[in-house]
């Protein structure tokens, strides 16, 4: 509805007087039903009407795309509104709208025989009455304005979930499907894994055991460290070949051996054998991983309900506590804060993507002194966040794009660099706010969720 | 004869090894070194580079933390001292604007998506190979078990 200190403060006054100058008189007065009819579109009107309280929809008539009759609003008249300023003023007599109460309303009316009051000091009637006109006009279109504007909105968060149900049915339907393949894969690896193992325990006796720790340890060190092992082994063993240092190299990492294998390609064949089994089991995990943040990023309920943030803080923590076993966290938590209308799995998302990634940045960086600070507050009218950690600075250039899809910083993990991507799309969801601050102390990443009410619930 | 060097890029140390793995086959004509980002490749180039190592292709992994693929090859496509390098682009994300870009801008000689068929990896390495054996002028009759028949055609007959 229109805000009413959009309207020029000065105007009041004369309205004030307009009002109880013309509309006061007690047998002009007019009671309509909720529901019942004050104007027709095209009835003959030579009434202004004043709307003491109630209200009533505008409508014009429309035909929809069968042709059927229907009633388009197109504005409404409150308390202090005035209608019938068409037919009244414009010279046709017409109503061109339909008024109808949405309330029980009650109204003062005058007709075209009314003579102007004071009109030594205040002019002729229309004089007197053009600010009426203006402010119910002005009135008018504002409040059109604010409809078109609220229309907008909604068909934005129309389209928003069309897509986000479509993301989810279709991410549903393709996190099962690949489940399926991923675990058929993984199965059938691991029955190959164990044929191969009783084989070579037959087969070769001597040597199963570089199999199995293929399978277990699959290859721990970078190419450039091999590169480098190779070297040294070549320069140790005199005829040991390029490619035969670096495949051992590849197994034995920094360990020293005293002698080569009397087998060595024997030994390096079941080795890299294992080595293939074990990475079929770790694409397997990672593959199944990614499923799963593809369905976070659909689906899932939905359904909100009075939360506290502070708890979905706690239980992102729970989650994460066989990982955080290893790092301090600075826990800064109060349970008096207000709730949220929320989605706790939601949230928990928000926080868990956070503090891992916080997690995974200083292990990678091997940091120091790795600590993860976790605070919630109140920030006017919204809980506030703050979830630090003491990894390295994140880049500028990084930094601003941190949260679109597939950005990764994490080597060799395929990372499908949706993490934070999920969460910046669910703080959206809740009109939230999200900022990061990196520097050398630690990078901060603040949420801000507004303390919405059930009502201004968004999609 | 000497061995050509064939240097694969992954971010993924199993990929990285599944694809040393399918070129395996190449052992007697080729050195397979691998590289687990664009720095330590670049690195590994420099050194091939200084001791004189006739460097003939290159499997590169689209996105990678620190430079990407497309990025690095473009450099490579640049720097003076390969001018006979083939390039390949292995990549898990192809959209249309990413081809588009590699072809132009590192101007790659394939683009090869994942996953890949062992059989695929190996038909094209063998043509780059191929190529790059006589477009360097070191093609000798010791590879030719190594060459694409039909190249060797082409090629023993002076067409293009």
């Amino acid at each position: 509805m229109p805000d009413s200190t959009l309207l020029a403060p000065q105007m009041t006054p004369i309205l004030d007087r307009v009002v109880s100058v013309y509309f006061s008189d007690p047998s002009q007065r007019l009671i309509i039903p909720k529901g019942g009819l004050l104007l027709n579109q095209d009835m003959e009107n030579d009434r202004l009407y004043y709307v003491r309280s109630g209200s009533f929809t505008c409508t014009i008539r429309d035909e929809d795309d069968i042709g059927d009759e229907l009633q388009i609003e197109l504005f409404r008249a409150e308390k202090g509104s005035f209608v019938g300023v068409y037919s009244f003023f414009s010279g046709n007599p017409r109503s061109f709208i339909r008024a109808t109460a949405l309330e029980d309303a009650e109204l003062s009316w005058i007709d075209r025989n009314i003579k102007a009051v004071d009109s030594e000091q205040y002019g002729t009637f229309r004089a007197q009455f053009l600010p009426v006109v203006l402010e119910e006009l002005s009135k008018r279109q504002i409040s059109l304005s604010h409809m078109a504007r609220q229309q907008e909105v909604a068909q934005h968060r129309l389209h928003i979930a069309e897509k986000m149900s479509t993301l989810g049915e279709l991410s549903a339907g393709l996190a099962h499907e690949l489940n399926n393949a991923v675990g058929v894969m993984d199965r059938s690896s691991d029955h190959l894994r164990q044929v191969l193992s009783r084989l070579f325990k037959e087969t070769a006796p001597a040597l199963s055991s570089w199999f199995e720790e293929g399978v277990s340890t699959g290859q721990n060190f970078a190419s450039d460290v091999v590169r480098k092992r190779a070297k040294e082994l070549m320069a140790r063993f005199s005829g040991l070949e390029y490619d035969k240092a670096k495949a051992l190299a590849r197994i034995l990492g920094d360990r020293e051996i005293d002698a080569l294998p009397k087998k060595l390609d024997e030994a390096i064949f079941l080795w890299e054998t294992g080595r293939a089994c074990h990475d079929m089991r770790i694409a397997a995990d990672h593959a199944a991983n990614l499923v799963r943040s593809i369905k976070q990023l659909g689906g899932g309920g939905r359904e909100r309900q009075n939360i506290s943030v502070t708890d979905s803080v706690r239980e992102a923590l729970a989650l994460l506590n066989s990982n955080l076993r290893e790092v301090p966290v600075e826990l800064d938590l109060d349970d008096s804060l207000p709730d949220i209308w929320g989605n706790k799995m939601e949230l928990v998302q928000i926080w868990v993507n956070i503090i891992k990634n916080g997690w995974d940045a200083m292990k990678n960086a091997r940091t120091a002194d790795p600590r993860i600070r976790v605070a919630v507050g109140k920030h006017r009218r919204a809980i506030q966040v703050d979830l630090a950690n003491t990894g390295p600075p994140i880049n500028p250039v990084l930094l601003q794009k941190l949260f679109q899809p597939h950005i990764t910083t994490k080597r060799g993990e395929m990372g499908l660099g949706l993490g934070l991507y999920i969460v910046k799309e669910i703080v959206d969801r809740y009109n939230g706010e999200l900022h990061v601050a990196s520097d050398e102390k630690e990078t901060c990443f603040s949420v801000r969720l507004p303390l919405l009410q059930q009502k201004d619930d968004c999609l | 004869m000497e061995k050509l060097y064939i240097v694969c890029v992954d971010d993924q140390r199993e990929v990285l090894a599944s694809v040393v793995r399918d070129l395996n086959m190449f052992a007697d004509w080729a050195v397979m070194e691998e590289c687990e980002s664009a720095d330590e490749a670049e690195e590994l180039m420099e050194d091939l580079a200084a001791s004189d190592r006739p460097v003939a292709l290159i499997v590169c992994d689209h996105i990678m933390p620190g430079m990407n693929g497309v990025d690095f090859l473009a450099t490579l496509a640049a720097d003076q001292r390969f001018p006979h390098l083939k390039k390949i682009l292995l990549t898990g994300q192809a959209t249309q604007k990413d081809t588009i870009e590699a072809v132009n801008k590192a101007r790659i000689d394939y683009y090869l998506e994942k996953p890949w068929s062992a059989k695929e990896l190996e038909d094209v390495v063998r043509l780059q190979l191929s190529h790059y054996l006589f477009d360097s002028g070191r093609f000798s009759m010791e590879y030719r078990a190594l060459v694409t028949p039909s190249v060797l055609m082409e090629r023993m007959q002076g067409r293009e």
